[in-house]
């Protein structure tokens, strides 16, 4: 469905490339992820996908077509929701569905009922210029749906939006690619990623690091993280603590993903003054550093708990590329 | 189909913007301006162009009295007839006299008129002149000749000479500062991204954006002139005229737009284009200045050709041909904007 081979982009047509050399394959039906920072290059890369900035060096192919020469006619296939949404502030909810549709040579789905699918029916006939910044990008998102595309763009499709307005979209989009559209989505999220994605690629500075399943990925790389839970007497926690955060970031399970590396900590037998805490950490057991942090943990600290820990995408993220998905 | 669907949606934009207001604002400033402030002749001064072709003494004698006669007016002397009759193809408002000897001997007064005035103003002439002669010379005989200059065409209202400078502006000028607002909202808005991965071509979008200006540029256009010129228009030619004027305004702001990324820094490049455009009114009001470079700004031939449309018996052939060349350079220009919208709409 989509095949890119040494792709490389620059904005100032000089050797600074957004990207390059990237290259990779979509299936057909398969839903692929491009997950990297902020400024990695993902929304370059779909923009030349969609023919929105022009293809110059490397190879392009989508949904059959060589993105040398677009035709107008390849996006009755296509589906492109933008990460900036982009309607008409002057037109209705509605009206901007129904003028988008008729662009369209192939069979449209019904306005209304999509303006429903994402709760935007009680604001149908308001201007979108009225509306949220979440819900301009749902109305983005769902006209995007429009046409029934079998390839479906999704430039961060749920950056920005509150959580419950974020599963809707998920499971919207798991429900399309579940009835066999090809999906390529951008994002900084990596739960997004792990939950919607066959596979990932993992794009920094331009660069494709590494594309594979997020099972394998996590098998690949899972088994090699320990998380630790070990009492620290405050006095010589701080210490030890700042100087292994320093060599090493190391990820909270944090619910939102965004994890800074925090330790986990919590007082043990509060009120009594003795400033005793509970540290969870991870360590890795790839990393020579971490791994004779662990020792030291082991050797002199008193060990609550010890398992070994999948690792999340974002963990993994970081150990690969040495960047955060911030 | 998909011209259609755009264009239509452009037009209801257009009026949910307030940039068709001020047009719609302007125009009607125009009529109550012209209407109810001016006059329908802004001056009554009129020049008077003057040869005399006599011997002294007789010579000095008429000078001096016409230098005392006419106050008002002014006389400015020519050295020849035919000066006289391209002074006054020139400036319409003007009249002539020339004074000569005649075959029998006689001192001849030949009244050059365009051939419009009426016939209480001629005789007003005849008094300003020659009233006191009567009583000089005793063998004045009243010969007064009247010359209508072959070819002279009536000449318009000052409020009608203004409505082509407005005709003008609107179309060309206000189409292409609005255009321009237009394409900038939907950059700003990023909808021309969202138009570019539909099946929908460039050429849609310019065509519609294109469509809608001759919308609004003709019903403004019809607006103002039924209000002005009431029944002194050729209707059907004029609208005809304005249609291409206004492809060909858009046309141009179209292609400017497309150099730029946002208004304000369109802003000082249009107001280049229209600065240059509007000169030709220069020429217009003074035809006695009209260098070539004048002539060749495309509002100059605009101008003429609507002027010409609100004459009794207008030159077709010129004003179809201008609007012909008007159309031709519009579709040149549309062709390059574009080619450049192609390139340089999503970067
Ligand atoms: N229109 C543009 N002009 C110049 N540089 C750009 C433009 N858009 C993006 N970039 C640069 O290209 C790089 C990749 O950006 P982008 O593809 O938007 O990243 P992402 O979508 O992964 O956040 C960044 O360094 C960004 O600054
Ligand atoms: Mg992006």
């Amino acid at each position: 469905m989509v095949k890119v081979e040494g792709l490389y982009y620059s904005y100032t047509n000089d050797d600074k490339y957004a990207v390059k050399d990237i290259s990779f394959e979509i299936a057909e039906g398969e839903s692929f992820g491009l997950l990297g920072p902020s400024g990695a290059g993902k929304s370059t890369t779909q923009n030349i996908l969609t023919g929105l900035l022009p293809l110059k060096t490397g190879e392009v192919q989508v949904a059959g077509y060589d993105m040398h020469h677009p035709k107008r006619e390849m996006f009755n296939k296509l589906g492109v929701s933008f990460e900036q949404s982009n309607v008409y502030g002057k037109l209705t909810a509605l009206e901007n569905l129904e003028f988008y549709r008729k662009l369209f040579d192939v069979p449209t789905l019904d306005p209304m009922e999509l303006l429903t699918l994402v709760g935007l029916e009680q604001v149908a006939s308001k201007k979108a210029a009225t509306f949220s910044k979440g819900m301009k990008h749902r109305l983005t998102f769902v006209r995007s749906m429009l046409n029934q595309p079998i390839l479906w763009f999704l430039d961060e499709p749920t950056t920005g939006l509150d959580p419950a307005i974020a599963s809707v979209i998920k499971d919207i989009v798991k429900e399309k690619k579940e009835r066999g559209t090809t999906i390529f989505l951008t994002t900084h999220n990596m739960f997004l990623a792990d939950e919607l994605c066959d596979r990932v690629g993992f794009i920094v500075d331009g660069e494709l690091r590494l594309i594979d399943s997020p099972r394998n990925l996590k098998l690949k790389y899972g088994e090699k993280l320990v998380e630790v839970e070990y009492v620290e007497e405050a006095a010589q926690g701080d210490e030890a603590n700042q100087a292994v955060a320093a060599e090493q970031p190391i990820v909270s399970d944090s619910a939102d993903g965004s994890g800074t590396g925090t330790v986990g900590r919590a007082t043990i037998g509060g009120g009594t003054g003795t400033g005793a805490h509970l540290i969870r950490r991870h360590f890795s057991l790839v990393d020579p550093v971490e791994v004779a942090a662990l020792q030291e943990v082991l050797a002199t600290r008193k060990i609550e708990t010890m398992h070994t820990k999948e690792a999340t995408l974002e963990e993994i993220f970081i150990k690969v590329t040495g960047r955060k998905l911030v | 189909m998909k011209f259609l669907t755009t264009f239509l949606k452009d037009l209801k934009l257009s009026f949910r913007t307030f940039y068709i207001y001020i047009e719609i604002a302007l125009a009607v400033i125009f009529i109550l301006v012209m209407l109810f402030v001016l006059p329908e002749n802004f001056t009554t001064e009129h020049d008077i162009y003057t040869l005399i072709e006599l011997e002294e003494p007789a010579y000095s004698s008429v000078r001096t009295l016409f230098d005392e006669g006419a106050e008002a007016d002014r006389l400015i002397y020519l050295d020849s007839r035919e000066a006289i009759e391209n002074a006054l193809l020139e400036d319409r408002e003007a009249a002539g006299i020339h004074v000569f000897q005649s075959a029998e001997g006689r001192i001849t007064y030949d009244f050059v008129l365009q051939g419009y005035e009426s016939p209480k103003l001629v005789e007003l002439l005849k008094q300003t002149f020659i009233g006191d002669l009567t009583t000089y010379m005793p063998d004045y005989e009243d010969q007064v000749s009247i010359t209508t200059l072959g070819g002279a065409r009536e000449k318009l209202s000052d409020r009608l000479t203004v409505l082509p400078v407005f005709l003008v502006l609107n179309s060309a000028f206000t189409g292409l500062f609005i255009v321009a607002a237009y394409i900038f909202m939907d950059k700003d808005e990023g909808t021309i991204k969202a138009l570019t991965v539909t099946p929908a071509k460039i050429s849609d979008y310019l065509l519609a954006k294109l469509g809608m200006m001759l919308v609004m540029g003709m019903l403004t256009s019809l607006l103002v002139t039924v209000a002005i010129a009431r029944g002194s228009a050729h209707y059907g030619p004029l609208m005809i005229f304005m249609a291409a004027a206004n492809l060909f305004g858009t046309a141009i702001g179209l292609l400017l737009t497309s150099f730029y990324d946002d208004l304000m820094k369109a802003m000082s490049s249009i107001f280049v284009v229209v600065f240059v455009l509007a000169f030709s009114t220069i020429s217009y009001f003074m035809p006695s200045f009209s260098p070539l470079i004048i002539r060749m700004i495309p509002t100059y031939p605009m101008l003429v050709s609507i002027r010409e449309l609100l004459y009794q018996q207008p030159n077709l052939t010129y004003v179809y041909a201008t609007a012909g060349g008007l159309l031709a350079g519009a579709a040149l220009i549309f062709m390059l904007a574009l080619y450049r919208f192609k390139k340089t709409l999503t970067v």
